[in-house]
């Protein structure tokens, strides 16, 4: 987790949503847009802002927030995140990259995936994934919090 | 609709995976401005080694903003030649809606102003009067008076393309090998009402709402306008046309006293006959070609050989034409013949005939 986006996420409120149901676990979905500033030094920075204005070609950031509420860790965590139809995946937004992938059954690096069109085998590109998923190697624990996000492109 | 085919991506079902690679090609423009883009993510986990019932997000929503882009760009390349005193001459654009969602477009159409440069790079010098803008209804790239009557693009869907004219009258006079610039500006309209034209867009400022279409001007710099300003222009010419006709005199001998016609030598008393033939060179039709050519020294008209609006073939004069009444085109010393009107391209000639002294 950058501390851009860490800040951005303080600023839009979100550390502090509660769960509504504390002894379950919760799932939160938040969409940004990333915005290029700079500063005085002229050097660019990304701050993510809300996606209120969003025109094709624009990359936007996703952030998926799951809590534990429970009072036991949480083993085997699986997050899944379809594409919608109008975004193109567009890499991973923090240092947990999501594998991917473009049938919604087989996930893997992108790289290790083909498409298989007219009978022509092919490497499978950022276009052609569909589905997202991330598998939490370690247990969550009891009112712990895991985020992970990811970058979309608008077509 | 999104959320269902989610569902079905996850529940893996092939079929339904090749009908979507199947899908159409988005247009150029991309997703349309007011699509909801939604993203909905679930959760699966065990606690004390049970599966657990998977928990699903909510929907992070945002709605896709307008991004008011056109292009304008001339047809051809090239100036359109006119005549002093025309009136209805075209000039042709095309006008591009490259925003993500249908538009109108309002057209500017006007002279660029003496000693401005045109489009074209030259120098503008004097100026169409009458400017007038139409869309190609049609859509036959012409300009048709009684079809072509709309004055703004209507509902136009993004990445669609209309023809636009600029049509205006050439002043009575002005100065030789004159250019006139004139340009077009098609600036973004807001569409949605058919049959009429919508206000200007107005690129949205204050108050992003995530659920609200904002509109953002991506639009380049054209002939005469700025960036990002919601409109784009291009330019063309008007050219007077310049030297339109090429005038060529053939001399072939007919006959002489000696050989008659065959293998006739220039020798006193032979028949020569001259042939002026006046090609077209230019883009209009040429009307009253007068022709006047001196009988030259040492040679006598031979009577009523004179023919008016012969044709010209395979690089020789035709023995064709109106033969003229000596009374009317020869006066002692020359030739004067005069043609109704030779159009754009074609060639037509005056003969005649002397002898050698």
């Amino acid at each position: 987790m950058t501390k851009t986006l860490l800040l951005a996420l303080a600023a839009a409120g979100l550390l502090a949503h509660a769960p509504a149901r504390a002894a379950e676990a919760t799932l939160t979905s938040a969409v940004f847009k990333e915005v290029e500033t700079r500063g005085p030094d002229g050097r660019a920075t990304m701050a993510l802002k809300p996606a209120a204005r969003v025109t094709p070609g624009d990359q936007v950031v996703y952030v998926l927030t799951y809590r534990n509420g429970g009072e036991k860790p949480a083993e085997g965590v699986v997050v899944t995140n379809p594409l919608a139809q109008n975004l193109v995946y567009a890499g991973p937004a923090d240092m947990q990259p999501p594998l991917v992938s473009i049938d919604g059954r087989t996930f893997g690096p992108l790289a290790s995936l083909t498409k298989t069109s007219a009978g022509v085998a092919t490497k499978a590109v950022a276009a052609d994934v569909t589905t997202l998923r991330w598998t939490l190697a370690q247990p969550v624990p009891a009112g712990g919090e895991v985020r992970l996000s990811f970058r979309a492109r608008l077509k | 609709m999104k959320n269902s085919c989610r569902k079905f991506w996850l529940a893996g079902a092939s079929a339904i995976a090749a009908g979507l690679w199947g899908q159409a090609a988005l247009a150029a423009t991309g997703t349309q401005a007011g699509t909801s883009v939604n993203n909905t993510a679930s959760v699966s986990y065990s606690v004390g080694g049970v599966s657990q019932t998977p928990v699903s997000s909510n929907n992070a929503t945002f709605v896709v903003d307008r991004k008011a882009n056109v292009m304008v760009a001339e047809v051809g390349g090239a100036a359109t030649s006119v005549s002093f005193g025309q009136t209805d001459r075209v000039t042709t654009f095309t006008v591009t809606n490259t925003t993500n969602a249908t538009q109108d477009f309002r057209l500017i159409g006007a002279n660029i102003g003496l000693g401005g440069t045109t489009a074209l790079g030259r120098t503008d010098n004097y100026g169409v009067t009458n400017i007038r803008v139409f869309v190609d209804v049609n859509g036959n790239g012409t300009y048709d008076a009684a079809t072509d009557t709309a004055t703004y693009i209507d509902e136009l869907a993004p990445d669609q393309t209309k023809t636009v004219f600029i049509v205006a009258d050439i002043p009575a006079s002005g100065p030789a090998n004159g250019i006139s610039g004139v340009q077009l500006t098609a600036v973004v309209a807001t569409g949605g009402t058919g049959s009429a034209l919508g206000a200007d867009l107005v690129q949205t400022v204050l108050g992003d709402d995530p659920n609200q279409v904002d509109t953002v001007f991506a639009d380049g710099v054209g002939y005469v306008d700025l960036l990002r300003d919601g409109r784009f222009s291009a330019g063309d010419e008007y050219d007077i046309a310049a030297a339109t006709a090429e005038v060529t005199k053939y001399a072939t001998l007919i006959s002489d006293p000696l050989n008659g016609s065959l293998l006739p030598k220039a020798i006193p008393g032979a028949v020569v006959e001259y042939c002026i033939a006046v090609k077209n060179i230019g883009a209009q039709a040429l009307t009253s070609v007068g022709i006047t050519d001196n009988i030259p020294a040492n040679t006598t008209y031979v009577a009523s050989s004179t023919y008016v609006g012969g044709s010209f073939s395979l690089g020789a004069c035709v023995a064709d034409g109106a033969q003229a009444t000596d009374g009317n085109v020869f006066n002692g010393t020359r030739i004067a013949t005069s043609i109704a009107s030779i159009s754009a391209g074609a060639t037509a000639t005056t003969r005649f005939r002397v002898t050698l002294n």
